[in-house]
């Protein structure tokens, strides 16, 4: 019992390691510090420093409320085994409260068709340049520093850097500017498949032309339909295998033609929504079900197997009793003789009726 | 340092290959306990051989299944498929661990009864058909088919019970192994 206490405890030591070790292969895009960005490679102080040489800009001006994007470049990486590079897009360097959010900016899209603050890349050689962007919106009239942030692996040692700051000033937004709607999010995922209709809210915008492009491809022009005062729509082709495309509007009205920064939208297999307890303890369940099934089964027949010997030895006992009284000899004529009880004739009968012949 | 993704394959490569061995072995002891053809040597080469090599497979899955999640593109049951992946390996896990408990237990005693020796043999023969499944699913799910595509098996539907059958099934189950035990421990004392 205690060598079956042991194996399992190592056992389950063992297993738990995988979860509480370093993420070399990443962990996938999501909001994270850069508290994290330490956390992700196990053990902030074992970082080198990244070789890789970051830069930030910002495309165009950043009114409050209409979303702008901020390009980082990203150069002169050494890969890890699994050439994959984390970038982290920050606003401080504290390691904490340091997300767009807390600068009061609100991440629109990103490179991999989501809205987060922190993406994977991943690479293929040296010394290759990468160019990525983040869409996002300022929800705050005051200056923001931005930072970009680098996470990679390299000749078994996790990589760090990251970028000077980048000062954004938000300027208030000028009368009669054709513009997208302040409370506009753009739907940022799609189902494969799927014809998608976006819809499209604006502010002092007369006429509204949709360029949209599959990544890195030509752009192709369409009019978005005006439904209702300043709210337009227009369709987006289905895709029928999980792709991004990037869309922008070319804004025309009394002010200066506005176009907005590329948005994406990632066409992808529809997420599953299931309760992971529900899934695991029904997992566990299933486990123990197939194995008390076969423990029973087994202990049934095995203790079967026990008792029919038992029962056959018990069988041939009684024949072997029975043959025993058996051979008790006949008594004589006269009965039992004096003195003798009934189980001293039984065994010494013989030698008394031997000595009477 | 290795990632999730190439430690999970390192894990299932060694599971699969375990319980392959073990699938054989019990196709050999469940062919034996229909008395097919007999061979003390066989015998005793598939059944050593057998409960060893799913022995290392059970070792080996919690591996697989921890850096499988961890190493999935959202690191947790984000398809179907998983699902389906972690429901079939739980299955294989816990035939495996009733057949090694029950070889452990009753001993060489199992394969005197021909009930028990088909049972033993056709749980350990489950047990790697469902582990090799839990294979299968995770070739669709990394490369999109796998060997067993002509059986069209239906990943990507999903059989989800409500919690509280599965509390139920899970503490009856509990209740009713330790039972089992209890009973097998019995009949093992009996015989020694």
């Amino acid at each position: 019992m205690n060598r079956i206490t042991i194996v399992l405890s190592l056992v389950i030591l063992l297993a738990f390691t995988s979860l509480g070790g370093a993420n070399p292969g990443g962990v996938g895009d999501g909001d994270f510090d850069m508290q994290c960005g330490g956390a992700c490679h196990g053990d902030a102080s074992q970082n080198q420093t990244s070789p890789a040489l970051l830069e930030l800009s910002l495309d165009g001006d950043a009114y409050f409320g209409l979303p702008v994007s901020i390009t980082a470049s990203v150069s002169g990486i050494q890969f890890s085994s699994s050439d994959a590079i984390g970038l982290f897009l920050l606003t401080d360097v504290t390691g904490h409260s340091d997300l767009p959010e807390d600068g009061g900016w609100k991440v629109i899209s990103d490179v991999n068709g989501g809205d987060n603050n922190y993406v994977e890349i991943g690479g293929s050689s040296f010394d290759e340049a990468y160019t990525i962007s983040w869409t996002l919106k300022p929800t705050v009239i005051e200056s923001t520093t931005f930072y970009l942030s680098i996470h990679h692996g390299g000749q078994n040692t996790p990589y760090f850097a990251i970028s000077s700051g980048l000062n954004i000033d938000i300027l208030p937004v000028p009368d009669n500017l054709p513009r997208l709607s302040s409370e506009y999010s753009p739907i940022i995922s799609r189902d494969l498949g799927q014809q998608t209709t976006i819809p499209v809210a604006t502010s002092d915008v007369d006429e509204l032309a949709i360029e949209w492009r599959l990544v890195d491809r030509p752009s192709n022009s369409i009019n978005a339909t005006l439904v209702d005062n300043n709210s337009w729509e227009f369709e987006l082709p289905p895709a029928l295998q999980p792709s991004i495309i990037e869309w922008r509007a070319v804004m025309d009205g009394d002010g200066p033609t506005q176009i907005t920064p590329w948005f994406r939208i990632a066409a992808q297999e529809p997420v599953l929504e299931v309760n992971q307890l529900q899934v695991y303890l029904q997992s566990l369940a299933f486990c123990i079900f197939f194995l008390t099934l076969i423990l029973t089964l087994q202990s049934r027949y095995l203790n079967k197997e026990e008792d029919s010997p038992m029962e056959i030895d018990q069988t041939n006992l009684v024949p072997q009793q029975e043959n025993s009284v058996g051979s008790t000899p006949p008594l004589p004529e006269g009965g039992l003789p004096d003195g003798w009880t009934m189980e001293q004739w039984k065994w010494y009968g013989h030698e008394y009726l031997e000595d009477e012949k | 340092m290795i990632s999730s993704a190439t430690f999970h394959v390192i894990t299932t490569e060694l599971v699969v290959g375990s319980f392959a061995m073990a699938g054989i072995c019990f196709l050999v002891l469940a062919i034996q306990s229909f008395g097919v053809f007999e061979s003390e040597k066989v015998s005793l080469v598939t059944d050593y051989a057998g409960h060893f090599a799913l022995g290392f497979g059970l070792l080996a899955t919690p591996f697989a299944i921890f850096s499988g999640i961890s190493s999935s593109p959202t690191s947790d049951l984000s398809s179907p498929l998983l699902v389906n992946k972690m429901f079939l390996s739980m299955i294989a896990t816990g035939l495996a661990i009733a057949v090694l408990f029950t070889r452990t237990k009753a001993g060489n005693q199992l394969w005197a009864s021909k009930p028990s020796s088909l049972i033993q043999s056709a749980a350990g023969l489950a047990a790697s058909g469902f582990m090799l499944m839990t294979a299968s699913a995770g070739g669709k799910f990394s490369r999109g088919e796998s060997v067993l595509d002509f059986l069209n098996l239906p990943y990507d539907t999903i059989f989800l019970m409500p919690t509280w059958v599965s509390a139920i099934i899970l503490v009856a189950g509990v209740l009713s192994a330790i039972i089992a035990v209890i009973n097998l421990q019995k009949s093992s004392a009996v015989e020694h």
